[in-house]
C-alpha cells in the first residue's frame, strides 16, 4: 500500500548573511519498496529519501528537505534569489506520484485500513493546499511558533 | 534490504541515453539532475565513497534512486529498463 501524506516543516536558513524562515506545507507519497520505506515528494516533486522503518524515513525525508534548502542557500547572493529558487523547487509537481497519491487518498477515504505508525497520525478532512513562505527571521519570530508534522487524510471524507 | 546499490556512473550512462540534454549540477549536499523543465534534487553524492571514487563516478547509491529519478523526471520506462532491469 502507498500512503498519501501531507508534511509541514519550518526551517531557519542563513541566506547571504540574512536569517530567513522557510515554512513549507507539501505532499509526499510513502511506500514499502523491496524492504525499505521510501518517501518521494509529490509537491515539491524532486526529492526522495528512505529508511529501514517508517520513522527513520520520516526523519531522513525531513532532513533531506533541509539539505535541499541549504543547497539553494549556499549559492544565492540574495534572499530574493533564494526565494525564487525555493518557488521553482516547491512548485514542481511529480506527476507520476501525484496520480498515485490521489488514488491512495481515495482508498483511505473509502475506509481502506492503515497500519502502524500511520494509524496514529493526525487526520485531516478535505485537501490541504501546498504552500510555502519565506520570511526574514525577525518577522517570523514575532509570529506564533510552528511545529513540524505529518498528516494523513481522514477516512469517510466525502470531499472531492 | 532494498534493491542493493548501483554506481553513479551507471546512472550517468542511463541519463545520457534516456534524458538527452540533461544536466547534472553539483550542490553542497546532493547532485541535482535537470531535464527539460524538471529537476531531481536529491541524488546522493555517494557518502561513503572516497573523493577519487566520487570523481570517477564509481561511488555507490541505493538502486531505488534510479526509480525515483525516472518518476520525478518522467523518463521513458523502456529506456530506463534497458540499463536497469529492476526499474
Amino acid at each position: 500500500m502507498k500512503y498519501p501524506l501531507f508534511f509541514s516543516y519550518t526551517d531557519l536558513i542563513d541566506v547571504a548573511g540574512v536569517r530567513v524562515a522557510v515554512e513549507a506545507r507539501g505532499r509526499c507519497l510513502m511506500a514499502l519498496e523491496h524492504g525499505e520505506w521510501w518517501i518521494e515528494g509529490v509537491e515539491p516533486g524532486g526529492i526522495a529519501a528512505s529508511g529501514e522503518i517508517p520513522q527513520q524515513a520520516f526523519l531522513k525525508f525531513r532532513h533531506t528537505w533541509f539539505q535541499v534548502l541549504e543547497d539553494i542557500a549556499h549559492e544565492k547572493s540574495s534572499v530574493r534569489e533564494f526565494e525564487d529558487e525555493v518557488a521553482r523547487t516547491f512548485e514542481q509537481l511529480n506527476e507520476v506520484a501525484d496520480l498515485e497519491w490521489k488514488d491512495a487518498r481515495d482508498q483511505i477515504r473509502q475506509g481502506c485500513a492503515v497500519e502502524d505508525p500511520f494509524v496514529a497520525m493526525k487526520r485531516v478532512e478535505g485537501d490541504v493546499s501546498a504552500f510555502y513562505r519565506v520570511r526574514t527571521y525577525p518577522e517570523f519570530a514575532l509570529s506564533a511558533s510552528k511545529m513540524d508534522e505529518m498528516i494523513i487524510p481522514a477516512t469517510h471524507d466525502k470531499a472531492a | 534490504m532494498g534493491l542493493g546499490f548501483v554506481q553513479i556512473a551507471e546512472i550517468r550512462r542511463m541519463l545520457d541515453e534516456c534524458a538527452p540534454g540533461h544536466e547534472v549540477v553539483p550542490k553542497l549536499h546532493h547532485d541535482w539532475i535537470k531535464y527539460e523543465n524538471r529537476t531531481f534534487q536529491t541524488l546522493p553524492l555517494g557518502d561513503h565513497a572516497s573523493r577519487s571514487k566520487k570523481k570517477a563516478g564509481s561511488a555507490d547509491v541505493k538502486a531505488t534512486y534510479v526509480i525515483q529519478i525516472a518518476r520525478a523526471l518522467k523518463l521513458p520506462a523502456d529506456c530506463v529498463r534497458k540499463h536497469f532491469a529492476f526499474a
